[in-house]
């Protein structure tokens, strides 16, 4: 079992690793043909988090009952790795229970300890399941997702939206540029104006509809609650600490610069929406033209709305890349223990 | 074992993603639409829907004073200015054709004796660029109803003298600011800019204000456009 002699870090580097490359690859295919974006652009976006459930069903399905005690410590940093809470199996359960991705019910979440040939003993889901299940029995403490899965839906169908009307936006923006300079056509979506609107006003209808649906979920279950309270002091204290690699990461918890990243990048999405309708319906729309202070303006509002998000997205991955273990709660949802 | 048939399914959609890249396809070429072409189309076609819905009759697009005019005017057509086609307006006719009751020709001299209105309006690309600019000409409602022709019919389409056409819908038609413009800045319209007739409608993009107009038709067929047909949104309003 070599991948569960993997140190954490090199999961998190196999994860962007195999972005990279699928993103490079796609791009590749981009340039030979044109428009095949629609069918790439979910690809560059789910092959990375695939590629992590991928491993992570290896892992699940390899974690047999002999276990070299070197793999076990490592297991066990990779369950930390995982998201899940690194004392949940405190009560001593047995070395072949170490599918990092099983919960303390002893369900591995992938489901594979149920499949025919897989289960170590029959009628047991897992082998775990025994010792922890009457340890559980004591307290059935009741155990929450990190992520619930409206949200995990919004997000990842968000950044697809996202990646979308920023790459088509920039082949609009080339046609007629508000500034000295113009986007490669590389890096752009749509190879040419005709193709690049049809891709944009395709895709605004994903963007504000989930967004749509995000507020609205979040305004009714409370969601909006992580993102409070929020002061200058925390912000400027949670920074600092994060300069110099002091800020811990407390399972399904944001920081202060993770709050004011989140609520600015909201902020920015309702301006774009907003500044997008003013442009594109200047006479029966003409309320959000004059909110952004006319047609001529509005391209701007909505210019720097882009470049906002698109700043926001590349802090975003970085500080994913840094603490990765929280990129797979927000693919399978995670649990936070009680 | 619903887990193994959602784990299969995993597979199968992945394999299916990696397939379905194979096959070429460019919007480039409207004859042979492929798979993204399709999506775009069907995206396309809902939100002429949605435009059509949200066209207001009595919504006004914005007018300008006479000193925001763009001087000088701005050419833009599918080819360079030395190509202009050059109708002569003498012998110039408009001719109409469709669900129209009359449809004799009509000359330069019998548009210029209708009653005209002029407006100070924004001429918006699709590129994103824009020029403010004077046009003055023969409402196109008011054409449509002497000529009887029927308004309950869903497109009026154009014809013009470089090949290019284009087709609106009839309640843009019947917008109080769509006009058949004879006269831009003041003076009769010149080449570059559409003579002898061409098509003014403020409430949609510069591409559907089609120049040097020969023929008029009313209909309920399609008629696409010549950028349309490339990809174009149809309805393309303001
Ligand atoms: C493919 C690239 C992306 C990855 C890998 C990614 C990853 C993540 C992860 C792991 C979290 C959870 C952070 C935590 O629990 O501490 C998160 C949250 C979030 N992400 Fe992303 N993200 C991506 C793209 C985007 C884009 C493009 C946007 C918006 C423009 C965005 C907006 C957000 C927001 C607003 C949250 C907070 C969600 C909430 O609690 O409401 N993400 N993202």
């Amino acid at each position: 079992m070599p991948l569960l002699d993997m140190p954490p870090g090199a999961i998190g580097f196999a994860f962007i690793a195999s972005g990279f490359i699928a993103s490079v690859f796609f791009a590749a295919g981009a340039m030979v043909s044109c428009d095949m974006l629609l069918l790439m652009l979910p690809g560059v976006i789910v092959l990375p988090p695939m590629a992590l459930l991928l491993m992570e069903l290896v892992l699940c399905a390899s974690a047999a009952p002999e276990l070299s005690s070197k793999a076990q410590t490592a297991a066990e940093k990779m369950r930390d790795f995982m998201g899940k809470s690194p004392d949940y199996m405190a009560g001593q359960a047995p070395a072949r229970a170490v599918c990092p991705a099983m919960g303390n019910t002893g369900q591995c979440s992938l489901g594979i300890n149920s499949m025919p040939g897989r289960n170590p003993a029959p009628g047991a889901a897992c082998a775990g399941d025994e010792t922890r299940g009457s340890v559980m029995a004591e307290k059935k403490p009741k155990r929450r997702v990190i992520h619930p899965w409206p949200l995990r839906l919004t997000h990842w169908l968000n950044a697809l939206a996202i990646v979308m009307m920023i790459g088509s936006g920039w082949q609009i923006y080339d046609a007629s540029p508000l500034f000295a300079f113009t986007f490669p056509p590389l890096i752009t979506i749509g190879q040419w104006l005709g193709a690049a609107i049809a891709w944009h006003l395709a895709f605004m209808w994903l963007l504000a509809v989930n967004g749509l649906v995000y507020f609205i979920w979040s305004a009714a279950s409370g969601h909006f609650a992580k993102f409070f309270p929020l002061s200058p002091r925390a912000v400027w204290r949670d920074f600092t600490a994060a300069l110099s690699f002091k800020l811990p990461h407390e399972t399904g918890v944001y920081n202060a610069v993770q709050k004011l990243l989140y609520l600015g990048v909201l902020f920015a999405g309702v301006v774009i929406v907003i500044s997008g309708l003013a442009i594109w319906k200047p006479v029966q729309l003409w309320f959000f033209t004059d909110l952004c202070g006319g047609y001529v303006i509005a391209r701007y509002v909505h210019f720097f709305a882009m470049t906002a998000i698109a700043g926001f997205f590349v802090v975003h991955l970085l500080l994913v890349a840094m603490v990765p273990k929280v990129l797979p709660p927000m693919i399978t949802g995670g649990r936070i223990e009680p | 074992m619903k887990n193994v048939n959602r784990r299969s399914m995993l597979f199968r959609a992945m394999a299916l993603g990696a397939v379905s890249t194979l096959p070429g396809c460019d919007y480039e070429d409207p004859a042979h639409p492929d798979i993204a072409d399709k999506f775009l189309h069907a995206m396309s076609a809902w939100n002429d829907r949605v435009q059509e819905a949200l066209f207001d009759p009595h919504t006004l697009a914005p007018t300008f004073r006479a000193d925001q005019i763009t001087n000088p005017p701005r050419f833009n057509a599918f080819y360079d200015i030395s190509q202009v086609p050059v109708v002569d307006p003498a012998t110039y006719q408009l001719e109409l054709g469709g669900q129209i009751q009359d449809k004799s020709p009509w000359t330069l001299a019998a548009l210029n004796a209708l009653a005209q209105t002029s407006q100070i309006t924004r001429l918006t690309c699709v590129e994103g660029w824009r020029v403010i600019g004077e046009w003055e000409g023969v409402p196109l409602g008011d054409f449509l109803r002497r000529i009887g022709a029927d308004t309950t019919c869903r497109y009026v389409s154009f014809k013009c003298a470089d090949g290019y056409y284009s087709s609106i819908d009839m309640p843009s038609a019947l917008h109080p600011q769509t006009i058949l413009a004879l006269k831009f800045l003041g003076a009769p319209l010149t080449p570059p800019f559409g003579a002898p007739v061409r098509l003014r409608i403020p409430t949609k993009l510069g591409f559907k204000n089609p120049k040097s107009i020969m023929q008029l038709a009313v209909t309920n067929i399609y008629p696409g456009g010549y950028w349309e047909d490339q990809g174009y949104n149809w309805f393309s309003g303001s």
